[in-house]
């Protein structure tokens, strides 16, 4: 129906799409997504003929529509737009009589003919009751309705709806959706954009995304929508969840630890008195032996990235949390180590890292899509080996942090790894008992501050002997360091990243 | 079924009705205006005096057919006075019609000037028609020109005055509308300081004060003649912005929109903002500056009969001649002394536009 061939479209300095074909069939409906600026409208504008200065060929049924006047073109395709406040509020039926405008002769009125045309549209739509009523009184979802049955009335059988549930409440997207996913079944021909991803899963027949100018992928949605793609598309972290009602998407709030001054002190105290950080520094540099450049990849206050600059030629620590790298540049009095602010998933380097330090940090997808973006050698990843967070009292906080998750996808992925089994000891120092007692309050988030008492705090403690901290909190750790090669992560698992 | 019958829809009936009503108490101050002033003449013999002319005029076009020898069409017994035919006929009605047309134009020219920039505080003068017109005739009177020279003048730089702000703007990049209004602002400051200058250096004895009344807008002048020299323009203006009175609703969407439905915007606009103008600069030529109809009356009309043109553009029309002839009548007798039109609009739409504009914010 719609074939749209190698289009190309700049504005003046800045290229929009560069080459971005696409196909729909009769009766399909096709969601196009992709972020804000990736072309979505431009696309829409050259298909409607608003921009004539595209290359490339935009053909419906075989004819090229540039040969079209707009008149023809408003009988084939019908646009939808976004929600909007036209400057003045007409009644429904005179909103929906407009879709007769391309049918009328230059001087004519809209007729009776019209106007059962129009509540025939109305009715297909099922709003027939809101014909007399004011369009800017009416709800958004209303509204949306009311634009639907307008293109209705223009009788083309091509349908573009730019973004219709991007001011809708929850409700109403899926109202509005229904009934276009009902209009695509009558024969409608449909090219949808949407912010929503799942609204995608949902709906389409067929999902394009649009990325920098490209048509990224083209298919069935269930095929087409992973988080890889998604990743790429919107560069924020995504999670997918087969259930029985289809696949639900859920967006992945990354944390950033948040350091208060009283916990840098606590962790550089214990990071000080222990040899925790130089166990895990040796670990990694007998998996990954050579000494290039390697990246301590979320390297928090960053006590391992300072012990692995011993072992290393350069030692790049990267993590988001600003206040966190604040502590490191205070600390560091190394001249190659290398201080890197920002998200490393969406920052790759220019040249990959000889090799790869995951501690305690990254679920199983983000460490292989990570290291096999950026990693050219071994990748080097320490997590623990039990569930129970350090200071919580029975907990679990977080499952996926297993070092298991990581091996079992590993294995399921045919990826040989080395794997080691460390007991290391990160004692907490304390200056004193109303110190340990501080210290369990503001670790123990999860539990009423009532329930640790003085008495709790002492049967903890074991004295110490240095004059300054007189008592510790002994703490063993057991943790898992698992190695392999970042060569050897399978292409497919980031299919989308590479095309 | 019964919608899909040929009759007109409840609210397509209802429109109807309102404009029928507003054209018949439009006849009827037309026939009270007739009354009114120092001279008084019955309404009875108003009445008979425009039929028999009627029937006169009527009945010479018919007999200028072959075969036909009708006579006057509405014999009459001639009860009025020649002095009563004289003031109906030779100083009232050319006054009379020239309001309603004045009215009708600016009113139509503002309601079509609000759809093409989709703007309800949109106005005849937003282009610069008004300064235009107001620097051509104040240069005319400076010149020496006589009662023409001064209508043509103003008739003719109006137009000019437009056609300039229509080729900056074209030439200026960004939005087209936004640019239209900002080089109408500016080259009307720019003839309305000219026009400050001609009234500087002309004669203060009597040049001055023509132009100073000139400004203030009047009706007084109106001949017969008058009425016939601005017919043509108002016509070709006022056709075509009835006829096409239903694309506005579309060109008020926006370009876009509207050009997905088949309109071609910028000719559509172009005719339409040509036609407003013509309309404008005819009524401005003869009546001299008056403010106000162009604004308050499409939104009264929009109180009435909702923001659909296609109901819009006549109730306009005949709600600017209807308040522009009630006006006109009360500058006429109000005072010993008449009172230039354009200051009573202003006193007039100035508190009805802010209590319009009051309530709308109420409502909202």
């Amino acid at each position: 129906m719609l074939d749209i061939r190698d289009l190309r479209f700049s504005y003046p300095h800045r290229p929009v799409l560069q080459g971005v074909s696409l196909h729909l069939g009769v009766g399909e409906l096709v969601f196009l997504l992709g972020a804000n600026g990736a072309g979505k409208s431009t696309l829409f504008r050259c298909v409607l003929g608003l921009l004539p200065g595209y290359q490339g060929e935009i053909s419906l049924k075989g004819g090229d529509v540039r040969r079209l006047s707009a008149r023809a073109l408003a009988r084939e395709i019908a646009y939808i737009p976004q929600n909007h406040h036209p400057a003045f509020s007409y009644p429904v039926l005179d909103m929906v009589l407009m879709g007769a405008h391309h049918r009328l002769s230059p001087f004519a009125n809209p007729g009776p003919r019209e106007e059962a045309a129009a509540l025939e549209a109305l009715e297909q739509v099922g709003i027939q009751d809101l014909a007399q009523r004011d369009f800017q009184r009416l709800s958004g979802g209303e509204q949306q309705l009311v634009l639907i049955a307008r293109a209705l009335a223009q009788q083309a059988r091509v349908l573009l709806m730019d973004e219709p549930t991007s001011n809708l409440d929850f409700g109403n997207r899926i109202r509005v959706l229904d009934k276009t996913a009902e209009l695509a079944r009558q024969g409608y021909t449909i090219l949808l954009s949407c912010h929503d991803p799942q609204l995608a899963l949902l709906y389409a027949d067929r999902v394009a995304a649009l990325h920098q100018g490209r048509v990224l992928a083209d298919g069935r949605p269930g095929e087409v929508l992973t988080e890889a793609l998604l990743h790429t598309l919107y560069q924020v972290p995504v999670r997918m969840t087969p259930t029985e009602h289809g696949t639900l998407l859920s967006p992945v709030r990354r944390h950033v630890y948040h350091w208060t001054p009283e916990m840098v002190a606590y962790m550089e105290a214990a990071a000080e008195r222990s040899d925790f950080y130089e166990q895990i520094a040796q670990a990694a540099a007998q998996a990954a032996p050579g000494g290039g450049v390697i990246c301590d990849a979320g390297c928090g206050l960053g006590f391992s990235s300072l012990a692995l600059a011993r072992y290393f030629a350069k030692v790049v620590a990267a993590d988001r949390s600003a206040e966190a790298l604040a502590v490191l540049r205070r600390k560091n009095t190394c001249p190659n180590l290398e201080i890197q602010e920002g998200d490393l998933f969406s920052s790759p380097p220019e040249t990959p890292y000889d090799a790869m330090l995951f501690c305690f940090f990254g679920s199983a997808e983000e460490i292989l899509r990570c290291a096999r973006q950026q990693c050219r050698g071994r990748v080097v990843v320490v997590k623990p080996t039990q569930s129970r967070h350090r200071f919580s009292r029975g907990q679990v906080p977080d499952h996926r942090q297993l070092s298991a998750v990581l091996e079992d996808r590993l294995t399921a992925l045919g990826v040989p790894f080395d794997r080691r089994a460390l007991t290391l000891r990160l004692d907490q120092p304390l200056h004193s008992l109303e110190d340990g007692l501080r210290f369990f309050r503001l670790y123990s988030r999860d539990a009423d501050p009532r329930d640790i008492t003085e008495d709790f705090v002492r049967a903890q403690l074991e004295p110490w002997d240095d004059p300054e901290y007189p008592y510790r909190l002994p703490v063993e750790r057991h943790v898992t360091v698992l190695s392999f090669d970042a060569g050897d992560i399978p292409q497919k698992t980031e299919r989308s990243l590479e095309s | 079924m019964e919608r899909r019958s040929k009759t007109l829809s409840p609210a397509r009936r209802k429109t109807a009705g309102q404009l029928a009503l507003l054209g018949g108490l439009l006849l009827a101050v037309f026939l009270l205006s007739f009354c009114l002033g120092r001279y008084g003449v019955p309404l009875g013999q108003v009445v008979k005096i425009l039929l028999y002319r009627l029937g006169v005029a009527l009945g010479g076009l018919l007999g200028r057919l072959p075969g036909l020898e009708p006579g006057p069409l509405f014999p009459l017994a001639r009860t009025w006075t020649e002095q009563m035919e004289t003031v109906v006929l030779l100083i009232r009605l050319p006054r009379i019609v020239m309001a309603c047309l004045v009215g009708c134009c600016l009113a139509a020219a503002g309601s079509a000037y609000q759809g093409i920039f989709q703007n309800p505080m949109a106005s005849p003068d937003i282009l610069g028609a008004s300064s235009g017109a107001a620097f051509g005739a104040a240069l005319a009177i400076l010149l020496g020109g006589g009662n023409r020279a001064v209508t043509g003048s103003a008739f003719l730089f109006s137009l000019l005055t437009v056609g300039l702000v229509y080729l900056l703007a074209a030439r200026a990049p960004g939005k087209r509308l936004l640019n239209l209004v900002l080089s109408g602002i500016m080259v009307s400051s720019l003839f309305t300081s000219a026009t400050s200058y001609i009234k500087l250096v002309a004669d203060p004895s009597n040049q001055l004060p023509e132009i100073t009344y000139w400004l203030m807008g009047s009706l007084s002048a109106a001949r017969m003649t008058d009425v016939l020299q601005v017919l043509p323009p108002m016509v070709l203006g006022l056709v075509p912005l009835f006829l096409l009175r239903w694309r506005i609703d579309l060109l008020t969407l926006g370009d876009e929109e509207a050009r997905t439905m088949g309109v071609h915007i910028n000719r559509l606009r172009l005719i339409l903002a040509l036609s407003a103008t013509l309309v404008t600069a005819a009524a401005i030529s003869v009546s001299g500056m008056i403010g106000w109809v162009g604004l308050v009356v499409p939104h009264l009309g929009r109180r009435l009969v909702g923001n659909g043109h296609r109901a819009l553009m006549p109730a306009s029309m005949l709600l600017g001649a209807l308040f522009l002839l009630t006006v006109d009548n009360v500058s006429r007798n109000l005072l010993a002394t008449e009172i230039p039109i354009g200051i009573l609009t202003a006193f007039i739409g100035a508190p009805f536009f802010l209590s319009l504009m009051l309530r709308k914010g109420g409502s909202r």
